[in-house]
């Protein structure tokens, strides 16, 4: 193919990936996960620090950058918006446990969550250990893997309900359901202690 | 998660089904669907207790980046003497590290400079010169500059590494509290004061240049680093690049967020010159009171237009915000330099001038969070105040070190009358009548007798005094008049009290009929032609004060019922027709007034647990409180022009003190200290200090820092920092206290923590409720506020297995006995009319009556301290108790006399408000309590 657009090479492989191909997955990961962080740094550096950058709008442009709109079908992108959200959270935790191992005398890295609790005071509810969600977010999705895809779009990729609804292709009332659920379920999780992961 | 994963679909359907469903009818559900699997049902309270916990968790969707995601690879890597350790921040210039001078062994932050800047030789040479240059600057609130570093191929600047977030930072979290910004700007005026004294203006300030740490110390970065970067030598802008100076174009564009902090001259591309940095100063200051930015666009241009020509927001600050403040910003903000503030120094002055007012007044964070007081067994008014005065505008009027009470003001508004009252204090004054010529008069003694006095008022022509006296014993009620000049003082009418003049020669006061029943009257001067206006339904009711509407047509009064409870003032025609109540309903109304063009109503009512101001419009507004805070504020005498109003403001301190067999000692010397506990092996003490006491009695309902004191060592310290805790219970143990704290949004929830700190304090999941407590088998009871009133439920310190207690409203839960046994509470006992204190058996059985007393059990329960009725004011027993005894009177309406009380067997006279008996009889804490009452002048919006 002579210098394939990343449009059309991203559409194609979502399309192929649809279709059953195990395979485009396995290049599509490193194609969309490249682009939402270059896409990331790219606001960052026009906004300056301290601008709060919104996931969706994150989502939404590298899903305009690299894909072929005209050509996708409902389920394809469905699929982009799953595994922009897997990325995402993929992204925040490679991040988290890069500098982890980075720092002297260790020590979780938290990602500042503006309002992520409504509780008062400690840092604990205020801001959530991404590291510590990520592994919650394993142990849940091995109960129940719906609940996990639901984090995952509507924290990681900041979709809203019906949007979420629409990428999973279930009722908004399903996702209502599952949110609410996985959100007491995780939030018990993480305000439990836990055994510190090994290695 | 206990459960095998084959319960899943179980936990799931129990859950959603439970979540559907109200709090009371769970447990049935729960019973029902879970069938005996106790694993199930405890996973699916945990659940549903975390549910309402998480509402908010996770909605806000993670920000996808940190500085993380453009770390370079320096971290780790050696520039000259100083080791990288993490990239702290990226600004124009390039980015920041912090890092560890190897030379010195201290750390410092460094600012690598951008390619860009570093490959100029000319740029860079000069850049080194200036750098150099501004490390001579050396000021407390500047960071330090340390030097300039070649090495590999990197430039960098190093500089005092400062903790702390930027002011940006802070104020993305929203605007900053009025007293907090203040303290803020002030640090920044002085920093920027040192620096134009040697000629150096900063020429990009603005909040992100700007560090807070931790302790409130403010460091202003990055000084004259723009005129040091930029490409041009001297002050003249080079008119191609915009905006400059003080911003730096990268290649990703300018920064539009320096370009809102311009000065118009910078924007315009003229010299600038200190002046521009008084312009940012107020920026920086006008985005702290507000939470944004003065002047924006969305691109440069439309920001560059804003700052040369778009009028402020000048409605934006917030209402506590010192008018001296809006001035400040009014003149940093004149478009011409000519015309602006010229100075630095007089920004820091205004201020501090502010400052002062602020503490004279205590208030800072403090009024919102206690505006929401609580009333017991009314209605419970506790919103905002509609349109709340902003106290830095009150003019104080006199400065007594007791009470002054009262306020009246002649017609013509040069006087001020008023009832100083040394001990005294309320809707009856006990004291003399004095007189103050407005604004800086000598206040006059008027009388000097033993009269119980109240309510002075001017005669139309301004010449007399005329003021009530009650001689209480023998219930008489009667006028007295003195000339405003001075002289004797002359009984002028009987059996009258509560007069004004209705106009001329005729008079509206309140008469008693058949005692206690007094109606409101209207005669002559004379006291002929007298017919009555208004008498009270009930036989024992008394209205006690009367205020004419200019118009004539309408009187207010202020009445008592039967029970002499204060009652909601009451609107009547000047014809006797019986009228309405008006002003907030529930709590007491003691004064009112109207404003002179009659269509506004004044109140004191204590509606919203203390007294304050209100009013209403007529005819069918709606009563809005207009002072709101710690202090309460009584009496309202209006000013002619109707624009403000006098009233006697009252400021309360509570000091706590230690009695042992040394002696006498206070607990804390400053600050206000409630809430005091012994633990129960008698070692310790915790108590709470609270910026401002209110007069409330209810002192839970203030947050204040809790905090524990070694008896033996006298050392105290915060329980749990940062936390501002409203009520507190210990365990019986002593290992652990539960704490009521409030959330941002005003939410009440409980938090358990370990008095060694062996670990972190943590919240109980689900529990949104009042007055948590110890209960038995490490249960946590709390009062689950429900409209006015609430419930006491019972949670495990999970936040599983909630239950209701009591089906009993319960009004304020004071604690349980140390059995387990009983609950003290106000509440409403079955076949009972009005709320009481009662101790409520957990086991079903009768309530018992406690009385109206104050009660402190020892943390041992082995002694009980009483005050209260019928004991005097400033007096209390402490009163041994056998074991299992939990009340020392057994008959159900307790004491009648003092005498009663202190026959008990072993009782101990104390001679204090509010004792709180400690382990032994010879060590307990006790109160303190001063109340300052002046009168202000508060104006009217």
């Amino acid at each position: 193919m002579p210098d394939p657009s990343p449009a059309h090479n991203v559409t194609e492989l979502l399309l192929s990936w649809g279709q059953g191909d195990a395979a485009a997955l396995d290049r599509l990961v490193p194609l969309l996960y490249d682009d939402l962080r270059r896409v990331a740094r790219g606001h960052l550096r026009r906004e300056g620090p301290g601008h709060t950058l919104q996931p969706t709008a994150l989502v939404h442009e590298v899903f305009l950058r690299l894909v072929d709109v005209d050509r996708m079908t409902v389920k394809s992108r469905t699929h982009f918006f799953a595994l922009s959200a897997r990325l995402m959270r993929q992204i925040l935790v490679d991040h988290a446990r890069r500098r982890q191992a980075g720092k002297r005398g260790g020590g979780a890295t938290v990602i500042g969550l503006n309002e992520a609790a409504g509780a008062a005071a400690p840092a604990s509810s205020s801001s959530v250990d991404v590291l510590a969600l990520d592994e919650a977010l394993d142990a849940l999705s091995s109960f129940d893997d719906r609940q996990c895809r639901v984090v995952e779009l509507r924290f990681f990729a900041g979709l809203n309900i019906p949007e979420a609804a629409d990428a999973l292709g279930v009722s908004t009332a399903t996702v209502e359901r599952e949110w609410a659920m996985a959100k007491a379920w995780l939030h018990q999780r993480l305000s439990t202690p836990q055994e510190p992961p090994a290695g | 998660m206990t459960l095998p994963r084959e319960a899943w679909p179980r936990l799931k359907e129990a859950f959603e089904g439970a979540r559907a469903l109200a709090l009371d009818a769970r447990p049935a559900y729960l019973a029902e669907v879970c069938n005996g699997d106790e694993a199930l049902r405890h996973e699916v309270e945990l659940l549903l207790a975390h549910h309402d916990e998480a509402a908010s968790f996770l909605e806000t969707p993670v920000t996808p980046f940190d500085d993380s995601l453009v770390a370079k690879t320096l971290e780790g890597q050696c520039i000259g003497p100083y080791q990288v350790a993490a990239l702290i921040g990226t600004g124009g210039m390039g980015e920041v590290y912090s890092a560890r001078d190897t030379t010195l062994n201290r750390l410092v932050a460094i600012k690598v400079l951008l390619p860009a800047l570093a490959n100029d030789p000319d740029r860079l040479a000069r850049f080194s010169r200036e750098a150099q240059l501004l490390a001579s600057l050396n000021h407390p609130h500047i960071a330090q500059i340390h030097g300039f570093e070649n090495a590999g191929g990197l430039h960098a600047l190093v500089m005092e590494l400062v903790e702390g977030p930027t002011l940006a930072d802070r104020i993305t979290q929203g605007a900053i509290p009025v007293n907090e910004a203040l303290a803020i700007a002030k640090q920044i005026a002085e920093a920027l004061a040192a620096a134009h004294a040697q000629g150096i203006i900063h020429r990009d300030l603005k909040p992100a240049n700007i560090k807070v740490r931790p302790d409130g110390t403010v460091k202003v970065l990055d000084f004259g680093l723009a005129k040091a970067i930029d490409s041009t030598s001297g002050d003249r802008v080079d008119a191609k690049r915009l905006p400059a100076p003080g911003v730096l174009a990268t290649g990703a564009g300018l920064i539009v967020g320096t370009a809102a902090y311009m000065s118009p001259e910078q924007a315009r591309r003229l010299p600038v010159d200190t002046r521009a940095d008084i312009w940012a100063f107020g920026c920086v200051l006008y985005e702290m009171l507000t939470g944004r930015r003065p002047f924006t666009g969305e691109t440069i241009p439309e920001t560059l237009a804003a700052i040369l020509g778009h009028e402020l927001d000048w409605n934006a600050f917030p209402s506590s915000t010192p008018a001296g403040i809006r001035e400040l910003l009014r003149r940093c903000f004149q478009r011409d330099p000519a015309l602006r503030m010229q100075n630095i120094a007089e920004a820091r002055e205004t201020i501090e001038k502010a400052q002062r007012g602020w503490n004279r007044w205590r208030v800072a964070a403090l009024c919102a969070a206690v505006v929401g007081t609580l009333a017991v067994g009314a209605a419970v008014w506790s919103r905002e105040p509609a349109r709340p005065v902003d106290r830095s505008e009150w003019v104080q009027l006199t400065q007594f070190p007791d009470s002054v009470i009262h306020p009246a003001l002649s017609p013509d508004g040069s006087m001020l009358a008023f009832i100083r009252s040394p001990s005294g204090s309320g809707p009856f004054g006990f004291g003399q009548v004095f007189v103050k010529r407005l604004p800086n008069g000598e206040p006059v003694q008027l009388t000097n007798d033993n009269l119980a006095k109240l309510s002075p008022v001017f005669s139309p022509d301004g010449s007399r005094i005329a003021y009530g006296t009650v001689n209480q014993g023998r219930f008489e009620w009667d006028m007295w008049t003195v000339p405003v000049r001075g002289g004797e003082p002359q009984p002028w009418l009987r059996n009258a009290s509560g007069l004004v003049w209705s106009g001329p020669g005729r008079i509206l006061f309140s008469e008693m009929k058949k005692s206690p029943h007094m109606g409101i009257v209207a005669a002559q001067e004379s006291r002929i032609d007298q017919r009555d206006v208004y008498l009270p339904a009930h036989g024992g009711g008394m209205a006690h004060r009367s205020y004419l509407s200019p118009d004539g047509r309408s009187v207010l009064v202020v009445e008592m019922d039967h029970d002499f409870f204060w009652m909601p003032c009451r609107l009547v025609g000047a014809d006797g027709s019986p009228g309405r109540q008006v002003g907030p309903s529930g709590g007491g109304c003691t004064f009112a007034t109207w404003s002179p063009d009659g269509r506004w109503m004044y109140f004191t009512s204590n509606a919203g647990g203390t007294n304050h101001i209100w009013r209403q419009r007529l005819p069918d507004g709606q009563a809005e409180q207009i002072t709101s805070g710690p202090t309460e504020e009584e009496g309202i005498a209006m000013a002619p022009d109707g624009r403000s109003f006098v009233t006697a403001v009252a400021v309360q301190n509570v000091s706590a003190w230690l009695h042992d067999p040394n002696g006498e000692r206070q607990i804390l010397l400053e600050g206000n200290t409630v809430n005091v506990r012994f633990t129960a092996d008698g070692k310790k003490l915790f108590y709470k200090v609270v910026k401002q006491a209110s007069s409330s009695w209810n002192h839970s309902e203030i947050p204040g820092e809790l905090r524990l004191m070694d008896l033996e060592t006298g050392r105290s310290e915060v329980v749990m920092p940062g936390f501002q805790t409203l009520n507190y219970d210990l365990s019986i143990d002593g290992q652990q206290v539960v704490m009521e704290i409030a959330d941002r949004d005003g939410t009440s929830r409980s938090w358990i923590a370990m008095v060694d700190r062996a670990s972190p304090p943590r919240p109980i999941p689900g529990v949104e409720g009042k007055e948590p407590r110890f209960g038995r088998n490490g249960d946590i009871l709390f009062r689950r506020t429900e409209g006015s009133s609430g419930f006491v439920y019972r949670v495990r310190p999970d936040g599983t297995g909630m239950q209701k207690v009591f089906e009993n409203p319960i009004f304020v839960f004071d604690g349980m006995s140390r059995d387990g046994r009983w609950i003290k509470a106000f509440t409403v006992p079955a076949g009972n009319e009005g709320p009481s204190w009662q101790a409520l058996p957990l086991d079903g059985g009768p309530s018992v009556p406690i009385g109206a007393y104050t009660w402190h059990w020892s943390a041992s329960e082995d002694s009980v301290a009483i005050s209260g009725a019928p004991l005097p004011a400033g007096r209390s027993y402490i009163v041994p108790l056998r074991s299992g005894q939990f009340l020392p009177l057994e008959r159900r309406e307790g004491a009648r006399s003092e005498q009663e009380v202190a026959d008990l067997p072993g009782a101990r006279r104390i001679d204090a408000d509010m004792v709180v008996p400690g382990p032994s009889p010879e060590i307990y804490a006790f109160y303190r309590t001063t109340t300052q009452r002046n009168l202000y002048r508060i104006p009217i919006r």
